[in-house]
């Protein structure tokens, strides 16, 4: 029986993108990276190497994240289980597709996005991002394309082994000293509404936060040159009418301790110095705010403690 | 929005080709009308409004002209120079404007005079180059009685905005887009899949070659003078190679998306590597730029009577070849100035434009002295070794002229080109240091690859055969296991995403 055009065409067409789902499945499982030690900018991936379900909270964001927060120093004076998997540029879309990475493993009680990551770009840029993200979740093989350089034999054989954990738990250990002066949150009666893509994905970080049954704080971590009272505002309205706790330390300065001649090493970015007052003062906000587990000496915990002790090697001393 | 990017890929181009095919035949031409308003929007923000205004203009200038008719033929004449002054001078102040006022500056500053003209914070609107061009061929062929003026605004303006040709043409004539554009097509299997295969065509030039290209030219070109000899040769080279693969990549997808509603877009490339001449060149590489210098500048002054008025005064006074020569060259000259102008606001655009000039008279000038020597030298002018040195000797002129079109400025342009001549050496190539220039061992290997197959499928196309239509004709698995290949070309080896700097079309900026 001779089919319609219209009916060969669709089926055809069908077929052709079938084939084409099935091989660039296919490629995403060779490129994709044998271990999780380059998934991302920073350590971006390391919480795949955590025990499952171990993790107290989780950090997400772009670089304020990764360099603003010392989490070693969480399980130092708390005892709290943290991972941050923050990634260089890291917009609102990035932010959350690393949020259902961190849920696809791990059960943390309580999710801190850093509101630098909702100012990533803004416009039909932002739009093409968070469109490129989803691609890329979608198919590993756009997200590695480039890894196609490095492929050796065991790339087509070997299971993945993403087994790999950080000792700064995603801290991005820095010590450079740029100073700053100014007053980079006065109220100049400007404002900075949220780009629709980044309120899209915020949405999402929120609902995705609800289905777990996560709780979520926004935390901005002080930085001149990347936060403005305007930001401030348009943040606190969101949180505000969402029901969210908002930490803004850029408008709490004194909270910290920071002194700009000392803790920033770029005047965007905090440095050890800078990192360390806010992780303390962090600390206490999370021990009064929320009721996290103290895991130190419990069993199955031991990795957090020698961690901890490395970096305590690391860093100078107090 | 840029053609190559995922939203116009992927959600841009699918929605308006659901939307056009889903809603009755007569009313398609506003699917693609409103579409080109919002790829318009997305890709300048507030600035439609240039684009409007000139459509109007040049409508409202045909329709009287056409009322007009064939008397009064010296008001016909005022207003089609009225309108095309409104119309070129939109684009002059948009994009010549500050580069006036910066000459006109500097000048005053060097006679020490007082009065000194502002600088401004322009946007430019986008595609005004390529719009601007395509309403003045309108208006002069209207004015010329080649056809007559259209009634109907939304034809016009469709014709005006079409969004696969408003951002780097190819600038369209109105007889052979006005009607395309605006009649429904029915829907076409084969224009869609034709459609797609020149896209994706058009992004592995974009994506392989000419973004991979992009990081070696990039790092020469933007600290020039740590570099000399071969490494600049090397990257005026890449250069040129790049600006094609992207140029005509570009042209590939927006004749590609134009394809999928069965709309066809004028040629704009057409193998210009195998010229043999400057001249065969220029007709070979941006082709709706060069024809519409030829037909509405070079010939509307050839044709003027002070330019015949200077040709009887040169047959009269001039030896026979000069007296052919002077009066072209004149008429040349202001082809090449237009040329160079055209592409930008800057002394080198408009040094890029006269180089061709300078070189097509003097090469015409000394003709009779050269025509004879390579039949003295006992060389067939169509043997294969003539054909190849004359291939050789354009393809180097090129060369050299796109150094000076990259370079920062004109000054750089030259300093670059006398540094080739500065410490060359071949042994870059093999001493490591030519993987230190933005591209690794496995890019060089992959842009390499790349040129190879798009100088092939050049030479195949040059040669008269029908590669896509060849392609067609193939089993259906050899046939997909081709498209496949070149779905992962782009894909796994397309130079984009993390590690790699997106880069705009170069010509979205002209």
């Amino acid at each position: 029986m001779k089919r319609h055009p219209a009916v060969r065409y669709i089926i055809r067409s069908i077929s052709f993108l079938c084939i084409l789902f099935l091989l660039l499945t296919a490629a995403g499982d060779i490129l994709a990276p044998k271990d999780n030690t380059h998934l991302g900018t920073y350590d971006y991936g390391g919480f795949y190497g955590l025990p499952k379900n171990t993790l107290d909270t989780a950090v997400i964001g772009d670089s304020n994240a990764s360099e603003g927060i010392a989490v070693p120093e969480l399980w130092g004076n708390y005892g709290y289980t943290c991972y941050t998997s923050g990634g260089a540029w890291h917009d609102a879309s990035q932010s959350y597709r690393a949020l259902k990475e961190i849920l696809s493993c791990q059960k943390p009680k309580l999710v801190i996005l850093e509101t630098d990551t909702l100012y990533q770009g803004s416009g039909i840029a932002a739009a093409e991002n968070s469109l490129k993200t989803m691609m890329e979740s979608w198919f590993p093989s756009i997200r590695f394309h480039n890894r196609f350089k490095d492929l050796k034999a065991h790339d087509f054989i070997s299971p993945k082994d993403y087994s790999w954990v950080p000792e700064m738990h995603g801290y991005s250990y820095r010590t450079e000293i740029t100073p700053y002066s100014g007053d980079y949150m006065a109220d100049t009666g400007a404002s900075a509404p949220l780009d629709p893509t980044q309120l899209f994905y915020l949405n999402r970080i929120v609902s995705l936060c609800r289905k777990h049954h996560v709780k979520l704080l926004l935390l901005s971590i002080p930085s001149p040159n990347g936060w403005s009272m305007a930001k401030h505002k348009a943040v606190s309205a969101f949180a505000g009418s969402h029901g969210i706790l908002f930490l803004d330390y850029n408008a709490a300065l004194e909270k910290t301790g920071i002194d700009w001649q000392t803790d920033t090493r770029d005047t965007t970015h905090l440095n050890y110095s800078g990192a360390r007052k806010v992780t303390v003062s962090l600390g206490e906000y999370l021990s009064q705010n929320y009721r996290l587990p103290d895991h130190r000496g419990q069993s199955g915990y031991e990795k957090w403690q020698e961690d901890y002790e490395a970096y305590r090697r690391t860093v100078p001393e107090n | 929005m840029s053609y190559s990017t995922g939203l116009y890929l992927l959600c841009f181009l699918p929605c308006t080709t659901l939307l056009y095919y889903l809603i009755p035949l007569r009313f398609r031409f506003l699917v693609l009308l409103a579409s080109s308003f919002l790829f318009y929007l997305l890709g300048n923000g507030s600035l439609p409004f240039f684009l409007l205004l000139s459509t109007l203009i040049v409508y409202s200038a045909a329709l009287l002209m056409n009322r007009l008719g064939g008397r009064e033929k010296k008001k016909k004449k005022r207003l089609l120079w009225g309108s095309l002054l409104l119309l070129f001078g939109l684009l002059f102040f948009f994009k010549y404007f500050n580069f006036f006022s910066r000459n006109v500056n500097l000048l005053l500053g060097r006679l020490s005079s007082g009065g000194k003209l502002p600088i401004l914070s322009l946007l430019l609107p986008m595609g005004i180059s390529f719009y601007t061009l395509q309403a003045a061929s309108y208006l002069i062929d209207v004015s010329r009685g080649k056809y007559p003026a259209d009634r109907n605004f939304g034809r016009f303006l469709l014709y005006m905005c079409f969004f696969p040709h408003i951002m780097e043409g190819p600038i369209a004539r109105y007889d052979q887009l006005g009607t395309q554009v605006y009649e429904g097509h029915p829907f076409s299997y084969e224009n869609i899949t034709g459609g797609l295969q020149l896209i994706l065509w058009g992004l592995f030039k974009k994506l392989v070659i000419a973004d991979r290209a992009n990081m070696f030219v990039n790092t020469v070109f933007e600290s020039w003078q740590n570099y000399h000899g071969f490494y600049v040769l090397a990257a005026a080279l890449l250069y040129t190679l790049q600006l094609y693969a992207e140029f005509s990549g570009c042209m590939d997808i927006a004749a590609g998306s134009a394809q999928i509603f069965g709309i066809q877009l004028a040629e704009n490339f057409r193998h210009p590597f195998s010229s043999r001449s400057i001249n065969e060149f220029w007709q070979r590489w941006h082709i709706s730029l060069g024809s519409w210098l030829r037909d509405y500048v070079f010939y509307g002054v050839s044709l003027s009577r002070p330019f015949k008025r200077l040709s009887q005064w040169a047959r009269k006074r001039l030896p026979a070849h000069l007296a052919k020569w002077f009066p072209v060259t004149c008429a040349l000259f202001l082809v090449w100035f237009g040329n160079g102008m055209w592409h930008g606001a800057s002394w080198k655009y408009i040094f890029y434009g006269l180089y061709y000039f300078f070189l097509l008279s003097l090469g015409t000038l000394l003709d009779p002295l050269f025509r004879n020597i390579p039949g003295r030298l006992g060389i067939g002018k169509n043997g294969r070794a003539y054909r190849g040195f004359q291939r050789i000797r354009t393809f180097s002129i090129v060369v050299i002229g796109m150094l000076l079109f990259r370079a920062a400025s004109l000054k750089t342009g030259i300093k670059m080109v006398f540094s080739i001549f500065r410490g060359f050496s071949l042994s870059v190539l093999t001493d490591g240091s030519i993987l230190r220039m933005g591209c690794d061992g496995a890019d060089l290997i992959v842009l390499s690859a790349g040129l190879i197959i798009m100088a092939a499928a050049g030479h195949l196309k040059e040669r008269g055969k029908n590669l896509r239509g060849e392609i067609a004709a193939l089993p259906l698995p050899v046939r997909w296991a081709i498209y496949y290949s070149g779905i992962f070309s782009v894909l796994i080896l397309g130079a984009y995403g993390t590690g790699y700097a997106a880069v705009d079309f170069i010509y979205a900026h002209f």
